[in-house]
């Protein structure tokens, strides 16, 4: 259907920074899709990682599970998995090279319902260090009965997100 | 190489995370320098990350770089057919270079 997808918010990043947040979720739509399209890397092996945002601050109270399958290209496939994380750490590496990049869909469930826990799914396509391919597919909940108002995304090695986009729809009822 | 606390890992990473400063989050399609409970956690990632490295990193590397399963069976076939169902087969070769490649942390 035409103009099912409502823009709520989005961040263009074009110099380095070490979090990204993306916020405006309330209780207008009952799901909301994140779209992160060629966000790389100032390091290698960088995990990309996600946590709700409660008045737009990141949560990082240890309240995340999560379960995915790792799709490797050129090895085994893995599974990926862990409860009481500090965020959802459940994607692919990326990392420097040309042609490294990471992106992703992800459909947020709940998020504005304080009487619920937070619940994504997701699905991912990544290039790594070398550019081999990676994707993932999973989801993930936040363990807190409170009401969550966007997410915020940062590289588990600490380093830059030095470029991509970050859109954040509201799918309409 | 030694294993590391936590605690180390932590000091580390304020060493680290001190000389990366600045350090940025884009918000609301502005670039703003981190808070000081932005800076904690930040620390705090790296603390971890580091940890975790340390802990289960080999176990990811070996997981990246045993054969395919598939591979794998094919390699004891041969073996079990030409009488090598021990050290001397080629699947044992081949799990213990993946392992001896990326030891595990003592």
């Amino acid at each position: 259907m035409a103009g099912s997808l409502v823009l709520i918010d989005s961040e263009t990043v074009s110099s380095g920074v070490s979090s990204v947040s993306l916020t405006g979720i309330d209780s207008t739509y009952n799901v909301y899709q994140v779209i992160i399209n060629s966000l790389t890397a100032d390091t290698n092996s960088s995990g990309i990682e996600i946590r709700v945002t409660k008045s737009g601050s990141a949560d990082t109270t240890s309240n995340y599970d999560y379960a995915s399958l790792q799709l490797k290209a050129i090895s085994a496939f893995a599974d990926n998995s862990a409860t009481n994380g500090d965020s959802w750490d459940a994607f692919n590496t990326t990392g420097t090279a040309t042609g490294s990049a990471f992106n992703l869909t992800a459909y947020l469930f709940n998020f504005a319902n304080a009487s619920e826990y937070s619940f994504v799914t997701f699905e991912e396509a990544t290039t790594d260090n070398s550019v081999d391919l990676r994707g993932a597919t999973g989801g993930g909940v936040h363990t807190v009965a409170s009401a969550s108002d966007g997410v915020s995304i940062h590289l588990s090695t600490g380093g830059n997100i030095d470029g991509g986009e970050f859109k954040l729809y509201g799918l309409r009822k | 190489m030694a294993i590391k606390t936590i605690a180390q890992f932590r000091t580390e990473a304020t060493s680290e995370i001190e000389s990366e400063k600045p350090l940025y989050a884009q918000v609301n399609n502005e670039r703003r320098e981190f808070t000081k409970a932005e800076y904690d956690q930040a620390i705090e990632d790296r603390a971890n990350w580091k940890l975790d490295n340390q802990d289960n990193g080999y176990a990811r590397d070996r997981q990246q770089s045993y054969p395919a399963l598939g591979e794998q069976l094919d390699l004891l076939y041969h073996d079990m057919t030409a009488g090598k169902g021990d050290k001397t087969g080629e699947w044992y070769k081949a799990v213990k270079k993946v392992k001896d490649d990326n030891p595990k942390p003592s």
